[in-house]
C-alpha cells in the first residue's frame, strides 16, 4: 500500500500551523473510497440513499457528477473520487450517495458506507503533513477507532470550496495547449 | 372652533353608560368589561378629536381606563377586584373631568398637566391620574401620578394660535415589546396610507376643485396620527397632526390648496416614509435599543408656523437640477464618503469648470466607488417602487384576509410537490391495468389540478398599486428634467404573482425613468416637431396567451438605429461592418456600459441601468422587445410567464438528457431539408427559414454529450433570443408538458444556458434552457473573436469538425465569415 501521490499540497494547512487543534469529538459516519476510508460529522448527513438516475449538468467540473430528485428538491451530487483525484471506478449496488447538509444539500457519492462511530475528541489527531491523497485542508483530523484510522472530512470545506461551474477561461482537460 | 366630532353629548352618553356598567361589573364579567372597554376607547378617542388641542388629561384618563380594563379582561391583573375597584374610580374621575370640560379649561387642564408630568409608574399600579385644576380638589381617593409616558404624543403646546411655543424635539424611541405585532401592523396599514395620499394628491394637482379628493388627503393623516398616538410613536403623531390640521383647513375652506400646500404635503409624505422605513427596519432587525428616527423638527416647525398662517407653504419650480449639492448630501447621507470630501470635490467643479458632474471627480479621487454614486443618484429621485411592503392581500375590506406571505409561499410549494408526485404516479403504466384505478387516479389528477389553479391565483396580486407608484416617479422626474410627462395606465386589475410583482418594480422605475428622461423631449423640442407640448408615458398591462405582457410606450424622440449602431462600434461591442437588423440593433441597449445619452444626467443614462433590467426580467424568466419608430416613440415589452414556479414547456431529448425549452420562445419546430441548411466556416451551420437565416446550435456537441447530429434526420426547435432567432438541433420532441421548475441553486448561478432544473414525469431531471446564454455559450464556444478583430483562434473542446469537412478551412484565417444577417456579438 504505497503512498498515493498528494493532490492539493497548497500551503501548510492551518491545523498544523496552530499546533495541535482540537477537534470536538462526537459521532461520526464512515464510508469508504478506493480502500481508504473516511468520516463526516453525523450531525451534517441528512440521508443516505442507493445511486439512482443522474441528470448531467452540462459545463461543470468534473467532480461535478450532475442533479438529482430529492423527493422534489434538486440538488447538486459530487463525485469524492473525482475530487480527490482517484480514479473514476463503474457503480456498483453498493454504491450510495450520502446528502448532507453544508449550507445547501448536496450529494456525495461513496463507494460504501459503513456505520456511525463514536470518536472522543482525544481519539482524533491533527493530519499529517505529507503523502495522503487528500489535501490538508480538508480533513479534520485523525480518528482512531480500535486499530483503525479514518480520515474525518470538514466536509463544508470539501464541498463549499471550488466552484461547481466551469467558467469560460477554466475549460481544461481536452484543452489545446495554447492559452 | 367646531366641535362637530366628540361633542359633549356624546361623550356624555359613553360617560353614562361607563357609570351605570361600572357599578354593576364583576371582575370576571367579560361582556360588560369588554363593552366598557369599548366605551373607554370611544371616550379617549373623542377626547381626541375635540377641537384642535385634544384634551390631554381625558385622554389620558380615558387610555389608562382602557388599559386596566384589558388587563382585567386579559386576566394579567394580579389583584382582580382591585383593579376593578380602581376601575370604578377612574370612570367617575373621567365622568368629573369631562363635565368640567370646555375649551378653555381643556387648555388649563392640559397646561397644569403638563406641568405635572412626572415618569409613569407600573401599569399594575397605576392609580388614576388626576391633574391640579381647580375643580379636582374633591376627588376622592386618589393618588396624583403622571397620566402620560414621557413620549407624550399632543403636546399641549401644538395649538395652531400660539405660534411661539418651544420647538419640537425628538426624543429617544424605546419600542415596548409587548407591541410589535401592534407596531408591525401599523407599519402597513401605514405604508398603505401613505400610498393613498400620493395618489390623492396627484389627482389633487390636477384636479384643484375636486372636494372629496382633499377630504381623502385628510383621513389617512388623522388615521395615522391617532395609530401613532396609541403607540407612543411621538415623531410620527406629531408629525401627522401638523400636517392633518394644514389638511383640514384645506378641507374646511380656510385655505386654498395651492402648489405650495400640494408639495408641501408631498414633503411631509417624504419624511413620514422615512419615519415608517426606519421603524420597520428597526422591526426587522432591532440595533440598539433605540429606534433610529429621520429627523422631523424642522418640518414640524415649518407646519406649524404654516398652520399658524405665518408663511406660505411654498411651490417648488421644476429647478434645473443641482447634481452637485444633492448628490453630496445624499452620499453623506448614505455614508460613502465625508463631507469634506463632497466640498473638496464641488470647489474641485467649479474650478475646472466644464461641467465635469461631481460624481465623476468622487470616482476618480477614489472618495467613493461608482456604485455608491450610482446608488446616491438613484436614490435622489423618489425610488417609488421600493420592494418595502410585504405581499397585499387584495382589496381591503371585509372580503379579505391578511396572510403572511412566508404561509403562502410554503403553501405554494407544497402543491408544487403535489403536482410532481401526482404527475409520476400518473405516468406509471401499470395503472391502465386495472379500470378502477384509472378512474380513480384521473379523479385525484383533477382535483390536484384544481388544487393547483387556486394555490396560484393566491398568489395573484393586481399590478395597478405598482403602476400607480410610477406616477409619483414620473412627476418627479419630468419636473426635474424639465419636461411636461404624463402617465397613462390601463390594465390595472391584471393580476401577477406578487413574487413577479415585487421583482418587476426595479425593472418598470429604470424603464420609466429612461422614457422621461431620454425618450420624451423637452417642450420645445416636442413643438418644433408639431407634437403636444405634453408627452405621454403608457404603462399597459395585458394577458396574452399563458404569459403577461407589460407594455412601457412613450411618444418621445424613439431610437435612432444609426446613432445606437455607431455606440455599439465605439464601445467596441460589434463589428463596424456587421449587418444588423433594427430588433437586434435596440438589444444592444442591454448591453453592460452602454448608454447613448451624450450627458450623464443624475437621473438615468449613466448604462448602468438597462443590462440590470434585462439580467431582472430574465431572472423571471421572461424576455423584453423593443420596437421603435425614430421621432415617434419607443415601446419596451416585458413578457413574462405567469408563475414563476411553473412553465409550460417543450421536452426535448439530446442523447441520453432530456431538456426543457419554455414555449414562450418558440417559434416554431421543424424537420429541416437538406438543401436550406449551408455551412459557413468556423460559423457552422445555417438553416435558411424562409428567408431568414438562422444559426443551428448543436446541442448535443456543446453540451458534450453527443458528436454533431444530423439535423435533417432529427428536429431543429426555433426560438427567440434577443431580437434574434437561433435554431437548437435536438433528436427528438419528446413533448410538451407543464413543469414545475426547481432552482439549481446558487452553486449553479454561473451557468449559461441554463436556467433551472424541472422533475418530469419519470422522476428525472431535466434541464431548462435559458437561450441568452445558451447563444453566449455557442458564440463562445465556436470562435470567440478577439477585440479589433483580427486574429481568430479556436478555443474549446477538441471535437470532430463541425458541419461537412471542408478541405480550404483554416483556422488561422484572419476575419471572421460572415454572411449576411449574421452577428458576432462579443460575449459579456
Amino acid at each position: 500500500m504505497e503512498a498515493i501521490v498528494e493532490v492539493n499540497t497548497g500551503p501548510p494547512s492551518p491545523a498544523l500551523a496552530e499546533g495541535v487543534r482540537s477537534v470536538p469529538g462526537g459521532k461520526f459516519l464512515t464510508f469508504s473510497l478506493d480502500r481508504e476510508e473516511f468520516g463526516v460529522q453525523i450531525l451534517k448527513v441528512v440521508e443516505i440513499i442507493g445511486v439512482l438516475d443522474i441528470t448531467v449538468v452540462p459545463h461543470t467540473q468534473e467532480f461535478v457528477r450532475g442533479v438529482i430528485n430529492l423527493r422534489g428538491k434538486v440538488i447538486p451530487v459530487i463525485d469524492l473520487r473525482a475530487k480527490f483525484g482517484i480514479p473514476e471506478t463503474a457503480y456498483n449496488d453498493q454504491t450510495c450517495i450520502i446528502v448532507v447538509d453544508v449550507g445547501t444539500l448536496m450529494g456525495i457519492v461513496v463507494d460504501t458506507v459503513q456505520e456511525v462511530h463514536d470518536i472522543e475528541s482525544q481519539d482524533i489527531e491533527p493530519p499529517p503533513s505529507l503523502g495522503r491523497t487528500v489535501g490538508a485542508d480538508f480533513i479534520l483530523g485523525m480518528g482512531k477507532v480500535k486499530d483503525d484510522v479514518k480520515i474525518l472530512l470538514d466536509i463544508d470545506r470539501v464541498l463549499n470550496g471550488d466552484e461547481l461551474v466551469e467558467l469560460p477561461e477554466h475549460v481544461s482537460r481536452s484543452e489545446p495547449a495554447r492559452a | 372652533m367646531s366641535h362637530t366630532e366628540g361633542t359633549p353629548e356624546s361623550l356624555a352618553t359613553l360617560l353614562e353608560r361607563l357609570s351605570a356598567a361600572a357599578q354593576r361589573a364583576e371582575a370576571d364579567d367579560l361582556a360588560v368589561l369588554a363593552k366598557m372597554h369599548g366605551w373607554s376607547e370611544a371616550v379617549g378617542q373623542a377626547a381626541h378629536d375635540t377641537g384642535p388641542a385634544p384634551c390631554v388629561p381625558v385622554w389620558e384618563a380615558a387610555r389608562l381606563l382602557t388599559q386596566q380594563l384589558e388587563s382585567l379582561i386579559l386576566g394579567d391583573a394580579e389583584d382582580a377586584s382591585a383593579m376593578l375597584a380602581r376601575v370604578v374610580e377612574g370612570v367617575r374621575a373621567l365622568n368629573q373631568l369631562v363635565g368640567a370640560m370646555s375649551p378653555n379649561n381643556c387648555m388649563d387642564i392640559a397646561a397644569a398637566a403638563a406641568a405635572e408630568q412626572t415618569d409613569e409608574s407600573a401599569p399594575g399600579a397605576a392609580v388614576f391620574a388626576v391633574s391640579a385644576a381647580p375643580e379636582e380638589e374633591e376627588e376622592p381617593g386618589h393618588v396624583e401620578t403622571a397620566s402620560a409616558t414621557p413620549a407624550e404624543p399632543a403636546a399641549p403646546a401644538s395649538e395652531p394660535a400660539t405660534p411661539d411655543e418651544p420647538p419640537y424635539v425628538s426624543e429617544p424611541l424605546i419600542l415596548n415589546k409587548k407591541e410589535e405585532e401592534f407596531l408591525k401592523a401599523f407599519v402597513e396599514e401605514a405604508r398603505e396610507h401613505i400610498e393613498s395620499v400620493e395618489a390623492s394628491l396627484l389627482e389633487v394637482e390636477r384636479d384643484p376643485g375636486n372636494e372629496s379628493r382633499i377630504d381623502d388627503l385628510f383621513r389617512p393623516f388623522h388615521t395615522i396620527k391617532g395609530m401613532a398616538g396609541f403607540l407612543n410613536l411621538r415623531d410620527v403623531n406629531c408629525l401627522t397632526y401638523e400636517a392633518e390640521t394644514l389638511l383640514d383647513q384645506c378641507r374646511k375652506g380656510k385655505r386654498k390648496v395651492t402648489a405650495g400646500v400640494i408639495d408641501t404635503t408631498f414633503d411631509v409624505v417624504d419624511v413620514l416614509r422615512a419615519q415608517i422605513d426606519s421603524l420597520a427596519a428597526y422591526l426587522a432587525e432591532p440595533i440598539g435599543d433605540t429606534v433610529p428616527q429621520p429627523p422631523v423638527s424642522a418640518m414640524i416647525g415649518k407646519l406649524r408656523q404654516i398652520n399658524a398662517f405665518q408663511i406660505e407653504p411654498r411651490g417648488r419650480m421644476p429647478a434645473p437640477a443641482e447634481p452637485g449639492q444633492s448628490l453630496g448630501d445624499a452620499l453623506v447621507a448614505q455614508g460613502a464618503t465625508s463631507r469634506e470630501a463632497i466640498d473638496a470635490a464641488l470647489s474641485a467643479q467649479q474650478s475646472t469648470g466644464a461641467g465635469r458632474k461631481v460624481g465623476e471627480i468622487l470616482i476618480e479621487s477614489g472618495a467613493a466607488t461608482a456604485r455608491q454614486v450610482d446608488q446616491a443618484l438613484r436614490s435622489q429621485a423618489v425610488d417609488a417602487a421600493e420592494a418595502a411592503a410585504a405581499a397585499r392581500a387584495g382589496p381591503v375590506g371585509d372580503q379579505s384576509v391578511r396572510i403572511e406571505t412566508a404561509k403562502l409561499d410554503a403553501l405554494v410549494d407544497m402543491v408544487g410537490e403535489l403536482v410532481i408526485a401526482q404527475t409520476q404516479v400518473s405516468a406509471n403504466a401499470q395503472i391502465e391495468a386495472d379500470p378502477k384505478l384509472t378512474k380513480n387516479v384521473s379523479q385525484v389528477t383533477k382535483i390536484v389540478r384544481d388544487v393547483q389553479e387556486v394555490a396560484m391565483a393566491m398568489r395573484m396580486v393586481p399590478i395597478g398599486p405598482t403602476f400607480q407608484k410610477m406616477a409619483r416617479l414620473v412627476r418627479d422626474v419630468s419636473r426635474k428634467a424639465g419636461k411636461q410627462v404624463n402617465l397613462a395606465i390601463s390594465g390595472e386589475d391584471t393580476e401577477l404573482d406578487k413574487n413577479v410583482i415585487q421583482q418587476i418594480g426595479d425593472p418598470l422605475v429604470h424603464m420609466v425613468r429612461n422614457a422621461v428622461d431620454h425618450g420624451v423631449e423637452s417642450p420645445a423640442a416636442r413643438r418644433a416637431a408639431g407634437k403636444p407640448e405634453i408627452g405621454v408615458v403608457h404603462l399597459a398591462a395585458s394577458h396574452q396567451g399563458g404569459n403577461i405582457a407589460i407594455e412601457i410606450s412613450d411618444d418621445g424622440k424613439g431610437l435612432d438605429p444609426a446613432a445606437l449602431f455607431r455606440k455599439a462600434v465605439e464601445k467596441g461591442l460589434v463589428e463596424p461592418d456587421a449587418d444588423m437588423s433594427d430588433p437586434e440593433i435596440f438589444s444592444l441597449v442591454f448591453a453592460p456600459g452602454f448608454s447613448t445619452a451624450e450627458k450623464v444626467t443624475d437621473i438615468s443614462g449613466r448604462g448602468v441601468g438597462m443590462d440590470v433590467v434585462k439580467r431582472n426580467i430574465e431572472q423571471l424568466r421572461g424576455r423584453v422587445d423593443i420596437r421603435s419608430e425614430k421621432g415617434k416613440g419607443s415601446s419596451f415589452t416585458i413578457c413574462l410567464p405567469l408563475t414563476l414556479a411553473i412553465i409550460d414547456g417543450m421536452v426535448v431529448r439530446v442523447g441520453t438528457e432530456r431538456f426543457i425549452i419554455q414555449t414562450i420562445t418558440i417559434e416554431q419546430s421543424l424537420r429541416p431539408v437538406a438543401k436550406n441548411i449551408t455551412t459557413v466556416q468556423h460559423r457552422g451551420e445555417v438553416l435558411n427559414n424562409r428567408g431568414r437565416l438562422i444559426p443551428l446550435i448543436q446541442l448535443g456537441q456543446l453540451f458534450g454529450l453527443t458528436d454533431r447530429i444530423d439535423p435533417c434526420s432529427a428536429m431543429v426547435v426555433i426560438a427567440h433570443c434577443e431580437g434574434r432567432s437561433i435554431g437548437l438541433v435536438v433528436e427528438q420532441l419528446i413533448g410538451q408538458q407543464q413543469v414545475v421548475i426547481k432552482t439549481l441553486g446558487e452553486r449553479f448561478e454561473k451557468l449559461r444556458g441554463i436556467s433551472g432544473a424541472a422533475i418530469l414525469g419519470d422522476g428525472r431531471v431535466g434541464l431548462i434552457l435559458e437561450m441568452g446564454g445558451l447563444y453566449a455559450a455557442y458564440n463562445d464556444f465556436r470562435i470567440p473573436k478577439r477585440r479589433g478583430g483580427l486574429a481568430v483562434e479556436t478555443r474549446g473542446r477538441d471535437l470532430p469538425a463541425l458541419g461537412p469537412p471542408d478541405a480550404s478551412a483554416d483556422p488561422t484565417a484572419t476575419g471572421a465569415v460572415r454572411t449576411t444577417r449574421e452577428t458576432v456579438l462579443i460575449p459579456a
